[in-house]
């Protein structure tokens, strides 16, 4: 049976001049499981809200085509009519919030559809429970870490169990253990209540596990739809257009003399391909020479932290006590489960926050008495969200408010402004209004705005969300750039794919300490306690160790590449 | 551990916590009321006394209150300004102007009543969003037998504010962090830069208005209609008792203000003084 089906759809913001969305013709069963890929901007969130019937009814535009939820005709309906069936989770989590406290958060849609108070009390319970959020039950849900806002916003669907669950990058905050589990609890709601679902994801590693057909948007058009086994094939193709195939699919690519084999998707298939194919080179793994830091062990300590303990005003204590010094010029990420304390500690670094134990000096200054001004010069800090702090009115002017501050003379400025525009690939929008950008070039400006001034230390608080991945990929390899210029790089992410092509030092946090801090090689050699911090290594470390335990630590799939060799039948 | 009310997060054991919603909206209500109908100044100081006991007994952070002490100064400013130069209030005249108003010894004693009455009604307000959550207040408006929809506007509206301050703190910290200084420069440099701090700020107010409203259309939210809720009130004798007493405090205050002239201005005790 058909559970959504779009004939020829086209749709055009009221104030857009051109289709967000052009032909787009489509059929989704019940109970099928399609994953929605494509770069920032091609319209996926648009085509979610017409899914859900929120386009056309609160939205202004001109609508051309149909959408049909169960053979009714979205435009037709009333949205309640439609909004029982379907439920929606966006990307952004904070802004779904309505109530002030977790457990009403997740009751909010079922006292509206008056499900009885035993039957709502059941179902928050169990939904909460699902995504590990039961202790949280009266959190405030704004002070909840990234990750378990969006925990709370697919909770409060899943106590709903709409047959139609539609989620917009649900897991772009999550830790990587926190990806799996949604897409472990989202498919075992399709099992269990025959719950269509539409995801909408840039981690593609999850989507081949689970979902069953695969949908590549570009521009707004369907560009590809496929079954999920043959729907990475066009290896080039994917990349090209902002989406990563799995690793293992790409080393299985890359591998592959015969292009019209189907490539495996998930770590289990490529383990088994590669085992047949492909043996381990006789070259051991050189983790010396693959080192990628060259920083001298003599460098100058700039950041030193002993005994940091913190506490928020609810009593809860973020940090336990925390150790680390870090010099000159090193790369280091900062990596942990959500609501680990990441962004805790590193808000101490630039002061503002302050120890409520302990000590942190920063070039020589002792946080507790310094100001945020006063290390503001020497140490920059990227926020997570790039609408707090994009406070000016065009792309050129927030890139140069910083310098001007700094009394740097205009064409010095413009020199800055200028360059740092080109590394990013912004060029040409210096007179762009700000707040008309997406949110992925909202990240970018927000993070030029502060390379621009050139800070010592620069600290980027998940730069990558909700940017796809080629963007992600040109935002680290500028940080790398930076950092081979001699800069000190400290990098929140839970992408541990980026983190292992980019990144020198791991720092692992687990509930406000630091489980580990080594290199990053050694760090992924570590997947027990990696696990233990529901984090887990990339994909192509993990199929390197079922490979050989000789090739533990692999990083990435160069790597891998040049240590298999084709078997001879 | 403790809970978030509308400001601040306060313990579990405070005994306004314990309370039924109504109560709580009944405090906010009468104390506001109360501070319209009194002229008073030293039934003001007896009321504002109250109120800071209260404060206590609810285990409020100092803090809460000590931050209102900047808003007070402002609103006080504007009182003085106004009284001072426009009101014509008979007494021991002190200074004429050359359009008429003139300055009297009352005019000193009211300009200090309306502060007194600004802070009352400050603090009584700061009083109840510290004690009580979104979800009191939709109890409490719903046990009005107003609509829930109501109720719901209020306190979405209500939990913005506090969101709100949330986002300045944020965006103005990321100025600092690029270099901004809001405490030193000419007033016009400071005023350009609290300008810029807000174009963030509404074009966040914005887009959360407009996912906002997304969201709780896909929550299922109807402005009419039944509904059931996830917690149960009861309410109790002594929750009757207290809403009672506040009803009965602001009729109290009606008849002592235009019966009695206790609570006019200048009110007990200086009208007895005064007449001697």
């Amino acid at each position: 049976m058909s559970a959504i089906s779009v004939e020829h759809l086209y749709w055009k913001y009221e104030i857009a001049r051109g289709w967000a969305l052009q032909d787009i013709t489509l059929n989704i069963d019940e109970g099928d499981f399609l994953g929605i890929v494509g770069p920032s901007g091609a319209g996926k969130t648009t085509l979610c809200l017409c899914l859900a019937g929120l386009i056309p009814h609160m939205t202004r535009g001109e609508l051309r085509g149909n959408v049909r939820v169960y053979g009714t005709d979205t435009s037709k309906t009333s949205l309640r009519e439609i909004v029982r069936r379907v439920g929606i989770v966006f990307q952004d989590p904070e802004t779904q919030f309505v109530t002030m406290s977790v457990e009403d958060e997740v009751a909010f849609p079922m006292e509206n559809y008056v499900v009885p108070r035993e039957e709502i009390k059941a179902r928050v319970g169990e939904a909460l429970q699902i995504t590990r959020m039961q202790e949280y039950k009266t959190r405030y849900p704004y002070e909840l870490s990234g990750g378990q806002k969006q925990r709370v916003a697919i909770a409060s669907f899943l106590a709903l169990r709409p047959d139609i669950l539609i989620l917009d990058e649900p897991t772009s905050d999550l830790d990587p253990v926190g990806k799996s589990e949604v897409f472990s609890i989202i498919d075992g709601l399709r099992k269990k209540y025959q719950t269509t679902l539409i995801v909408v994801e840039h981690n593609t590693e999850e989507l081949a596990k689970y979902a069953g057909r695969l949908l590549l948007l570009d521009q707004g058009r369907i560009v590809k739809e496929d079954l999920c086994e043959r729907f990475f094939d066009e290896v080039p193709m994917l990349q090209e257009r902002g989406v990563f195939p799995p690793q293992v699919t790409e080393l299985s690519y890359r591998l592959s003399k015969n292009r019209k084999q189907s490539l495996p998707v998930t770590l289990e298939q490529a383990t088994q391909y590669l085992k047949e194919r492909f043996s381990v080179t006789e070259t051991p793994l050189n983790k010396g020479d693959m080192a990628r830091s060259t920083l001298s062990q003599e460098a100058e300590t700039i950041i030193k932290v002993e005994g940091l303990r913190f506490t928020y005003p609810d009593g809860t204590e973020a940090l336990k006590g925390i150790d680390f010094k870090i010099r000159r010029g090193e790369y280091v990420a900062v990596i942990g489960q959500n609501a680990s304390g990441k962004t805790t500690l590193v808000k101490h670094l630039v002061g503002l926050l302050k120890p409520t134990h302990g000590d942190i000096w920063v070039f020589g200054l002792n946080v507790k008495r310094a100001s945020v001004a006063d290390l503001a010069t020497r140490v920059g800090y990227i926020y997570q969200n790039p609408d707090h702090q994009l406070f000016c009115q065009t792309v050129y002017e927030e890139c140069a408010y910083g310098l001007r501050n700094l009394g740097l003379p205009e064409a010095e400025v413009k020199s800055r402004v200028k360059n740092i525009l080109g590394r990013l690939g912004m060029s040409g929008l210096e007179e762009t209004e700000t707040f008309i950008l997406g949110k992925g070039e909202r990240q970018r400006l927000a993070v030029a705005a502060v390379l621009a001034m050139s800070p010592e230390v620069i600290i980027v608080d998940e730069p990558t969300t909700g940017q796809d991945m080629k963007q992600s990929k040109s935002i680290m390899d500028l940080l790398g750039q930076i950092n081979r210029d001699g800069k000190t790089v400290i990098v929140i992410t839970h992408n541990m794919r980026l983190v292992a092509e980019h990144v020198d030092r791991a720092m692992v946090m687990s509930d406000g300490r630091i489980l580990l801090d080594d290199t990053v090689r050694n760090v992924f050699s570590n997947i027990d306690l990696l696990r233990r911090t529901f984090l887990t290594p990339p994909q192509i470390t993990m199929l390197a160790s079922s490979l050989s335990p000789d090739l533990q630590g692999v990083l990435t799939v160069d790597e891998l590449e040049t240590l298999l060799t084709p078997k001879v039948n | 551990m403790s809970q978030r009310s509308m400001f601040v997060h306060i313990s579990k054991d405070s005994p306004l916590n314990s309370l039924h919603p109504l109560p709580k909206l009944a405090l906010i209500l009468a104390i506001n009321t109360v501070a319209l109908i009194i002229e008073a100044p030293i039934p003001f100081l007896i009321l504002i006394g109250l109120v800071m006991i209260t404060f206590k007994l609810a285990k409020v952070p100092f803090m809460r209150i000590w931050r209102l002490v900047v808003v007070l100064i402002i609103v006080s400013q504007a009182v003085i300004i106004s009284y001072v130069f426009t009101s014509r209030i008979p007494g021991n005249m002190l200074y004429q102007f050359p359009w008429g108003a003139y300055v009297s010894d009352m005019t000193l004693l009211f300009s200090f009543t309306m502060i007194l009455r600004y802070a009352t009604m400050l603090l009584g307000s700061t009083l109840i969003l510290c004690t009580t959550s979104d979800r009191d207040i939709t109890y409490g408006i719903v046990t009005l037998r107003l609509p829930y929809s109501l109720a719901f506007i209020f306190t979405l509206a209500f939990r913005s504010t506090s969101i709100f301050i949330d986002d300045f703190t944020k965006v103005k910290d990321a100025m600092v962090l690029r270099g901004t200084d809001f405490s030193r420069g000419s007033l016009v440099k400071r005023a350009r830069s609290y300008t810029r701090l807000f174009i963030p700020l509404i074009f966040i107010a914005l887009r959360r208005i407009v996912e906002t409203t997304y969201a709780v259309e896909a929550k299922g939210f109807r402005v009419t209609g039944s509904r059931t809720y996830l917690h149960k009130y009861e309410v109790r004798a002594r929750d009757v008792l207290i809403a009672s007493t506040l009803v009965l405090s602001v009729v109290a205050a009606f008849i002592l203000k235009y019966w009695f002239n206790v609570l006019a201005f200048p009110g007990w005790p200086l009208n007895m003084i005064l007449r001697r």
